[in-house]
């Protein structure tokens, strides 16, 4: 799982806090943890102070974590007629246009329980060229992170010249 | 008998601890609405054209709703679909292919899930056999698919891939030796699920679990089966260690265990699926640790699903209440184990 805050490194530190009864699950890396002063050493504890410290933590991250989500949209999806409240409530959505109408309240919710916010699998066959080259670029882009982490600048360099190479445009079949 | 030796040693290799893999796909049609919010005659469409889209791959096709409550029930025991699809969903069916390895069900949860299955730890191969699959159904389907979020599923959790790929693992050993919760545990911070076949938890009926990925978007396919494989096999090393631990350390604990699952299932009169299941899972065992002799695991394999009540009924051929189905499986278990002569000649003095 990658971290909340900055998506790129994984997340090692898992907070879980009570907001009007209900669990909210934060997951972060260490940086990001540090940045936000969480104390993650496991050093003595004081445990009185520790809550206080933690709740207030807490109350700033959740407030980070949601400020740069856009605006909520509509009420209810135009295909659908699903409403946000049933998506709550249910925790499905109703068709594939609920993806993009409640993108605001859904996304943060998917990204927390999977593994990243971008597809690295499988593309239809006759999808266009653009959204294939699009997966194909998150997916040359990782490695290429990973290339540079472990100092691979030849490897690096190949994924990089891969990347320019992939088509920009719409080109293919619609 | 000799002859059957080499065979049944190689049987208990490949499936003594991984009995199947399977992998499923889901997807839905761009555009409209999924199951749950669609009205009948969208889903109507989205049958007809799944239908015609897998007519050749997938020429076993049949309509839930001209389905028994029975038929409906083999094909759940089967595997081939959900406990969803047992009640009444409006168009909902199910196109398979002869020997019913690969399958489309269509308007579950969401349009399409499709899913192959193959016997042992075949994980890749499951998933080649459910990615040609969706290749021929797209060429005639349009899917819902963004570049970001990967193929749009009604649960979010299926959001990405798609993929729920899955090995079926006896894991007796484990459960006797009380080692099943702590990787339960730990396959949990991994991004893998462990589920009872039978039943929910770690207390599964049989010792029977399946073991699947949790995770569907950020990961590719091949990452998701390869981390997977590894750990079933991590899995069935543990398996293998907590049997040669048990035949060791409790060899009259477990040689009783068998030796009375054997004496119940050839002699009870009345047997429910619940003991069934039970009894065979521990003459599997049995047969493992070399305790239980003249009985094949495969002969057993093929009981786990026989014993079950709509396979039972779909035998004798018509409904039976409990107390007959109870009665009909005690026979059916006796006469598959019980009378075995020809195997028991010099094997044994009692």
């Amino acid at each position: 799982m990658l971290c909340q805050n900055c998506h790129k490194n994984e997340a090692t530190v898992h907070l879980t806090q009570i907001v009007d009864g209900k669990a909210e699950k934060f997951h972060l890396c260490e940086e990001c943890a540090a940045q936000k002063g969480i104390d993650v050493s496991g050093g003595p504890m004081d445990l009185g102070g520790m809550m206080e410290k933690l709740k207030d933590q807490l109350a700033h991250l959740k407030e980070d974590l949601e400020k740069p989500r856009p605006a909520p949209g509509p009420a209810a999806c135009p295909v659908c007629g699903m409403t946000r409240t049933e998506i709550l409530k249910k925790g499905r959505l109703g068709c594939d246009r609920c993806y993009d109408v409640f993108a605001a309240e859904m996304l943060p919710v998917v990204v927390s329980l999977q593994h990243g916010d971008q597809h690295l699998g499988k593309v239809p066959k006759r999808s266009s060229l653009r959204l294939k080259s699009s997966v194909e670029a998150a997916r040359l882009r990782r490695e290429l992170d990973k290339a540079v982490a472990g100092e691979n600048y030849e490897l690096a360099a190949k994924l990089r010249d891969q990347i320019k190479a992939l088509p920009r445009d719409e080109g293919g079949t619609p | 008998m000799n002859a059957r030796l080499p065979d049944e040693a190689a049987y208990l290799a490949e499936f003594g601890i991984v009995l199947s893999s399977r992998v499923r796909l889901a997807r839905n049609l761009r555009g409209l609405p999924f199951p749950d919010k669609a009205p009948a005659a969208v889903l109507a469409d989205v049958r007809r054209r799944t239908m015609a889209a897998a007519r050749d791959a997938l020429p076993v096709q049949e309509t839930l709703a001209d389905a028994s409550p029975l038929r409906r029930q083999i094909l759940f025991e089967d595997h081939l679909i959900s406990r969803n699809l047992l009640e009444d969903r409006p168009e909902a069916a199910l196109c398979m292919n002869a020997e019913h390895t690969q399958a489309v069900m269509i308007n579950e949860e969401d349009h399409l899930r499709i899913q192959a299955l193959r016997p042992g730890l075949a994980l890749r191969e499951a998933w080649t056999d459910a990615d040609a699959l969706d290749d021929v159904l797209e060429r005639q389907l349009d899917y819902a698919f963004s570049s970001a979020l990967g193929y749009l599923t009604s649960c979010p959790t299926n959001v990405g891939t798609g993929m729920r790929a899955s090995a079926m693992m006896h894991l007796p050993g484990l459960v006797l030796q009380n080692e099943m919760e702590p990787i339960a545990n730990g396959l949990g911070k991994i991004g893998l699920t462990v589920r009872g076949r039978w039943g929910e938890g770690t207390a599964a009926l049989g010792h029977m679990f399946q073991v699947s990925n949790q995770l569907t978007l950020g990961v590719a396919e091949e990452r998701i089966l390869a981390d997977l494989e590894e750990i079933v096999k991590e899995i069935a090393g543990h398996e293998r260690n907590a049997r040669e631990r048990l035949k060791r350390e409790r060899t009259a604990f477990a040689e009783d265990l068998a030796a009375r699952a054997e004496g119940l299932l050839t002699a009870a009169r009345l047997m429910t699926t619940q003991e069934a299941l039970e009894r065979l899972s521990e003459l599997r065992l049995g047969i493992a640790l070399g305790f239980t002799k003249g009985i094949a695991l495969a002969q057993v394999d093929r009981l786990l699903l026989d014993v079950q009540p709509a396979h039972l009924q779909a035998a004798v051929g018509r409904t039976l209440n409990g107390e007959e189905r109870d009665a009909a499986r005690a026979e059916r278990l006796r006469n598959e184990l019980g009378r075995r002569p020809a195997r028991r000649i010099g094997k044994r003095t009692t």
